[in-house]
């Protein structure tokens, strides 16, 4: 499950099938907007189609490119391949978003230090310097950003501002 | 240059005071940490600080505001080069080479030919300035929607140098760059491929774009670091970080002089044409090097031309900008619309009388930023040292924190969390383009020239009541369009040799 192999050029002709796919619908989706009213104005819809349009012809070249390789390919055997680690990706986009999710939900002072703490502690195996790290760190962020900065970081308990006189 | 010997002496009384030479200290420091913090570009910089000019006097106010925009803009560069997260939008350009002097084990070396280029940029456009704002700021006026629209082509021009061995991969990570450019409103007002969702109704930021692009993938691969390729890294950039490592001598000063003066004048042009600001003449900086050097098929890989031209070019547009800004009140960035905000709230109004009613101010304002510079070359000498530790931390310990800062940049940038998500997604989105070979730098690219070759070329169509030849017949649209076919036909020539 780990790593995950795959031939580039098999990949490439997936995607540029998916690209293909995906323009056409952009292009579909661009005539259900409004025709232009002013005179000489070529439209909302008008430079969006010229952006689909150019992922519709190159990724048509790169599908032609890739069939073609891969035709020779099954005769030589020499197809490229990449390997992906898979669950490395999947957990940091999982925690990331479990982070994004945290901020609006419970705020950042607590999903900041439990995102850091799992995973500092995770990668050092110390949990009292994981905890003292990751504390710390949600401290200097809170002061910088909320407190000097102003962001309107959503919070759970810590005031957003504080009147020092 | 009558006007110049007479605003002179004034001008240098206005600026040799304790109290400016305070402000423009305190802006510096100040810009410089702003700029470092992804998702604070100039423009939030200067917003944030604004308050502040209410205590000041009318010269301090605006020399304080120019220093810290001036200073983020290096600042921005630090991060850059040394965890591959731009702190401003313009430092994008210098991540290419940058980042991958840094992994060389040479981040202090980058540091200094960002700093030291960055300041001869700043100081050169300067100098033209004080010499020839008003000529300038009238070339600034030619450039009409149709000029821009040109010009727009001419950024897009250089994708060829970023496509590798790819083009085909590389034209269509600029299609997409140009497509999600065309997320929101469109330049008459239209809302475009918001599928019903409050918050792509108002676009994608180009700070997230930025940061998903370039900064999210290398994210991604610090976390998936383990203790072993650490102690390999760490290792390697030991040497650099006590002095036995690459340092940066005054030769190498004096061969990136060519490069310096070259990034500089474009950077002093764009910033003089209301519109393009800093990402722009970066992009453009970084493409005419490559087109100069010797070694074009190195760009990328980590080389001194390529972090210095773009380097420049980014601080040279600051004073560049001053220009239409102050000669004609046109605001050419959101940045330069806060310091017009400050010019206003001391009863100065932007514009040509600007320039005959207040002539030492507008002097002061060009020598000021001449000390600036220098102080931001004392205050970057000084920090280098300080600011290339990053590179001894681990990676699998720095991921998370870098990914912490990431998800607030985006979120800071408009207290919208729905950026940081898009930071998220996006990129995933770069993870897997760059596991199947398709640069994102034109994505980037294709998003940031997107907007300006969209909104001059509608707005040109208009006044061209739809008809392209009057639109494209004009001299300088001509000049520019010949030169974009040109640099287009010279990158593609380029990509095909590597």
């Amino acid at each position: 499950m780990s790593n995950w192999t795959v031939n580039l050029t098999k990949a490439d002709i997936v995607n540029a099938f998916l690209l293909l796919c995906f323009s056409v619908s952009g292009v579909y989706i661009t005539t259900t907007w409004l025709p232009p009213v002013m005179p000489g104005d070529p439209g909302a819809a008008f430079f969006p189609r010229i952006a689909l349009s150019v992922i519709f012809i190159f990724s048509f070249v790169l599908f032609v490119q890739k069939i073609r390789t891969r035709l020779h390919d099954r005769t030589t055997s020499s197809a490229p391949h990449i390997t992906i680690d898979l669950s490395k990706f999947f957990w940091t986009l999982l925690f990331s978003s479990l982070l994004v999710a945290g901020i609006s939900t419970i705020g950042f002072e607590f999903s900041g230090f439990l995102f850091l703490f799992i995973l500092l502690w995770q990668r050092t195996s110390r949990w009292v310097w994981a905890f003292f790290m990751s504390l710390s760190a949600v401290a200097i962020m809170y002061l910088i950003f909320v407190l000097i900065l102003k962001v309107r970081l959503p919070l759970l308990f810590l005031p957003d501002y504080i009147k020092f006189f | 240059m009558e006007d110049i010997l007479e605003n002179i002496g004034p001008a240098l009384n206005i600026v040799f005071q304790f109290e400016t030479f305070l402000v423009i200290a305190l802006g510096v420091l100040a810009g410089v940490i702003l700029g470092i913090l992804p998702g604070f570009g100039g423009s939030q910089a200067l917003a944030l600080m604004f308050p502040f000019t209410f205590i000041m006097s009318p010269s301090a106010a605006i020399l304080f505001m120019i220093s810290i925009y001036s200073a983020a803009e290096y600042g921005g560069s630090i991060p850059a080069i040394l965890i591959r997260t731009p702190g401003t939008t313009a430092a994008a350009m210098t991540v290419l080479d940058g980042y991958p002097m840094a992994q060389k084990g040479d981040a202090y070396r980058a540091l200094m030919i960002s700093i030291t280029s960055g300041v001869f940029g700043g100081i050169f456009s300067s100098l033209i300035f004080i010499v020839a704002a008003t000529a300038l700021a009238w070339v600034g006026l030619q450039f009409g929607p149709s000029e821009m629209f040109a010009l727009g082509l001419l950024g897009l021009a250089i994708i060829g140098s970023f496509v590798g061995n790819n083009p085909t991969k590389g034209f269509i990570a600029a299609g997409l760059g140009l497509l999600l450019s065309t997320f929101g409103e469109s330049p008459f007002g239209a809302v475009r491929f918001s599928f019903d969702l409050d918050f792509l109704s108002d676009g994608i930021p180009l700070i997230v774009m930025i940061i998903a692009m370039l900064a999210a993938p290398e994210i991604f691969r610090l976390m998936g670091l383990t203790r072993a390729d650490d102690e390999a890294s760490i290792e390697g950039s030991k040497g650099m970080l006590s002095g036995r490592g690459k340092g940066f001598s005054f030769f190498d000063f004096r061969k990136l002089l060519p490069t310096m003066l070259r990034g500089s004048l474009i950077g002093t042009f764009i910033g003089a044409i209301p519109g393009p600001g800093p990402t722009v003449g970066t992009v453009i900086a970084y493409n005419e090097e490559k087109r100069w050097s010797k070694r074009a098929d190195q760009f990328g890989t980590g080389i001194d031309e390529a972090v210095s031209a773009p380097e420049s070019a980014n601080n040279a547009v600051v004073a560049g900008a001053m220009v239409p800004a102050l000669a004609l009140g046109i605001p050419g960035s959101g940045a330069i619309a806060v310091l017009l905000g400050v010019l206003v709230s001391k009863n100065m109004v932007p514009g040509p009388t600007l320039f005959t009613e207040n002539g030492p101010l507008v002097m002061a304002v060009f020598i000021g930023l001449i000390i600036c510079n220098i102080f931001l070359l004392l205050c970057g000498i000084l920090g280098i040292r300080y600011f290339a530790k990053i590179v001894e931390v681990p990676g699998r310990i720095l991921g998370p924190f870098v990914m912490v800062m990431l998800i607030i940049g985006a979120y800071a940038h408009d207290n919208n969390v729905a950026h940081a998500g898009m930071v998220i997604v996006f990129g995933a989105l770069a993870f897997w383009m760059d596991k199947f070979n398709f640069s994102t730098i034109p994505v980037i690219l294709g998003f940031v020239m997107g907007p300006i070759i969209e909104q001059n070329l509608n707005l040109a169509m208009v006044i061209n009541q739809g008809n392209v030849i009057s639109m494209v017949s004009r001299p300088l649209t001509i000049f520019i369009l010949t030169l974009s076919v040109i640099t287009a036909y010279a990158a593609y020539r380029r990509s095909k040799k590597i």
